[in-house]
């Protein structure tokens, strides 16, 4: 792990960064093309398989319960590969090359409770644009979480490491509820400094829909269609749904809770020029290396650096980026936080637990 | 009524608004050219002729019947990109009823993005897929007809000849084109003119009699009393045409026409901008990114980091070129989706969006 403090380059210097990673995104832009389609749909075959087999595979619990196992796990990876590798990289607008009908971010919808046009609000635009900036990136500890010490300790962060295992646990509901909880609209005074682009009612609207279908498909629809086995393939859908949250959550945490993924303050990214806002995201975020089938898991977010600075490159495309970025990190003397998946999210709990006391 | 209950299902189900977009990945790999949304035809025969490529088509059963004169969108995957454009259908009826063929007389822009890559990507026996028939460019055979076509123009036109079984009207037919190496449907010309007696063909070669004006149209080759007018060809033809016609005592309901051009690409930054959202149309003025014009002529529309990464503002253009203010990177001239906030336009650009709400 790089652990050397990053001193910060001068305008020139951040000019120059930033003329280098435009020009490597020109060139891999220049080689989009046949390989990503057939990336694409071979990905969502194996997703809709996976998806199928584990649904009908539930039946066999009519012989026996045990069968309940591999299906749970056949589903929780079919929701997995929806959420990570198919649903975020393609409402980041990843694939809109490939002018698919339904594969473009603005038509694709997910398999999890969240609003895809709520995530991309919060998400592509909040988090992507004011990455790890206090007060403005909310996905920064989720409002939940104390993570620096430029945040004033609260009684409640005293216990904040049950409070981020409850979050992992109810994950996809943090995420729907996410911009809804920052527009203050059930609880709380609205913040001045918020303003939106939709009103409380469409978010409400949007948030009830989504979570009305999710709810009805995993727990009504699906149990009543296999009728004898009813009980077993609800709590099916629900261990499903708990995997794809534990897991979504440990990966997310990695990528922007490490040790060394740092803050930024307001006012130092006030006006910034791109080389900053490039700075600024190889700084915030953390990758960790493993095998092929790993990254394709987290949807390539364990290239959180790559994916941060190009964010609608097609996303398999990153690991074979990470050590031309890598280098250029190092050109510049920016710090290239990377490790192993454990020893990353090891430093994600401690920073947890270091954070809960003042 | 039921079909709203349908789709509501389906959106339950698989987030998909019908069940054929959710199992095209599987219908795929077992028949690689399904395309949940389109029409797939296999292509039996290419052959290049008078600048053009005529595709002969086979489609399956269930391919709605078409009006001559109508045209449809050819989807055509080129290195990995769906990629559509509208041409006019120029075979006979007949040949759909009786032996399940289209055909489309294409025109080879040597500097166009489609066209020209037609060539090498397509072979006999590859599948392509069209979208139904669409236009209402048909022909009524209450009256005498007057049908003048101008190079390419001439699809349409003739589609509506060769459709009609038995010609019970007096037709005069005018086809302009420069030079024999550019007469399209060389071949079938004579036998037409032999199947009917009320038609009165004209074939203009405008490299030996000089331009066709309305005038000598209107003096020289005479159209029948009480014609109705067809016209097809590029814009300033149409107009021209549609001009005199109507100075000359002809009812405008009596003209019909359609026109077609490959759009010229100014580099004045100022260009006409036409946003059409639901029913309300706005002219944008001023310049810059079609976003700030749409700013300045006080629309909101969504958008979000207004830097090209998180494709809020993502819409559809249905025609124009407009430029990536990122890239450099000219878009087709024809319909895709482009995101506002860095598309600068380079001619005059259409964009039709539900998507956008204001």
């Amino acid at each position: 792990m790089d652990n050397k403090v990053t001193l910060k380059p001068d305008q020139t210097q951040l000019d120059a960064l930033a003329a280098e990673l435009d020009q490597l995104l020109l060139r891999e832009k220049a080689s989009l093309g046949a390989a990503d389609a057939r990336y694409l749909q071979q990905l969502v075959f194996w997703q809709r398989l996976c998806a199928l087999s584990g649904r009908l595979g539930m039946l066999l619990c009519w012989w026996s319960w045990w069968w309940l196992l591999p299906c749970v796990l056949l589903l929780a990876l079919a929701k997995i590969l929806d959420n990570m590798e198919i649903g975020h990289n393609v409402l980041h607008g990843q694939y809109d090359f490939l002018r698919h009908p339904t594969l473009n971010s603005q038509q694709f919808e997910w398999d999890i409770v969240c609003d895809a046009k709520s995530w991309q609000r919060t998400h592509n635009f909040e988090h992507h644009t004011f990455t790890n900036i206090l007060g403005q990136d909310r996905d920064f500890g989720y409002g939940l979480l104390r993570l620096s010490d430029d945040l004033r300790w609260r009684v409640q962060n005293s216990w904040q490491l049950l409070t981020y295992l409850a979050l992992s646990t109810f994950f996809q509901w943090g995420i729907a509820y996410h911009e809804l909880a920052a527009q203050r609209v059930f609880f709380g005074r609205k913040k001045a400094d918020r303003h939106s682009q939709v009103t409380d009612q469409q978010l409400k609207q949007a948030f009830f829909t989504k979570a009305r279908r999710q709810l009805i498909k995993d727990y009504l629809i699906y149990p009543l269609l296999c009728w004898p086995v009813a009980l077993p393939v609800l709590i099916g859908n629900l261990a499903a749904n708990l995997l794809r949250n534990w897991w979504t959550a440990t990966v997310i945490f990695c990528g922007h809770f490490t040790e060394q993924a740092q803050v930024f303050q307001p006012q130092e990214c006030a006006d910034e020029s791109r080389g900053h806002w490039y700075y600024r995201q190889m700084l915030g975020s953390s990758n960790f290396s493993g095998p092929r089938w790993l990254h394709i898991l987290t949807g390539h977010l364990s290239c959180q650096i790559e994916h941060h600075l190009f964010p609608d490159l097609p996303a398999w495309r990153y690991p074979a980026l990470s050590s031309q970025v890598q280098q250029i990190a190092g050109k510049y003397g920016i710090a290239y936080n990377t490790g192993s998946f454990a020893a990353q999210y090891l430093t994600v709990l401690q920073r947890i637990w270091r954070y809960s006391r003042p | 009524m039921l079909k709203a209950i349908y789709q509501e299902i389906c959106q339950t189900l698989f987030r998909r608004s019908d069940l054929s977009a959710a199992a095209e990945p599987l219908i795929r790999k077992i028949l690689p050219w399904y395309r949940a949304g389109f029409y797939s035809a296999r292509i039996l025969q290419m052959k290049p002729e008078a600048g053009c490529l005529r595709l002969r088509l086979k489609v399956f059963t269930g391919f709605p019947l078409f009006k001559a004169g109508q045209h449809l969108q050819l989807r055509v995957c080129i290195n990995g990109v769906e990629m559509e454009r509208t041409f006019s259908i120029c075979s006979p009826l007949s040949l759909l009823q009786e032996q399940r063929q289209l055909e489309l007389a294409i025109q080879i822009q040597p500097d166009g993005r489609f066209t020209s890559a037609l060539a090498s990507v397509l072979r006999p026996g590859s599948y392509v897929h069209l979208s139904q028939p669409q236009g209402e460019f048909v022909m009524q055979h209450d009256k005498p007809a007057c049908l003048i076509a101008a190079g390419t123009g001439v699809t349409p036109l003739f589609a509506m000849l060769s459709s009609v079984s038995r010609l019970i009207t007096p037709m005069l037919f005018v086809y302009c084109y420069r030079g024999d190496e550019r007469l399209l449907f060389a071949n079938e010309w004579p036998a037409l003119q032999a199947r009917f007696p009320l038609l009165r063909l004209v074939l203009w070669d405008t490299s030996q009699r000089g331009r066709l004006t309305p005038d000598i149209l209107l003096q020289q080759l005479k159209p029948f009393a009480d014609s109705r007018f067809y016209l097809c060809g590029p814009r300033h033809f149409t107009t021209d045409f549609s001009t005199v016609i109507q100075a000359s005592g002809v009812a405008a309901d009596q003209i019909h026409s359609e026109s077609f051009g490959a759009l010229v690409r100014v580099a004045d930054p100022s260009q006409p901008v036409h946003l059409r959202l639901g029913r309300q149309s706005y002219q944008l003025a001023g310049q810059g990114s079609i976003l700030q014009r749409a700013e300045q002529a006080g629309l909101t529309l969504p958008y979000g980091c207004r830097r090209g990464v998180c494709m809020q503002c993502l819409c559809d253009k249905s025609s124009g070129v407009v430029r990536n203010l990122l890239t450099g990177e000219l878009s087709d001239p024809g319909s895709g989706r482009i995101q506002l906030c860095i598309s600068e336009a380079v001619s005059a650009v259409e964009i039709n969006s539900v998507e956008l709400k204001v």
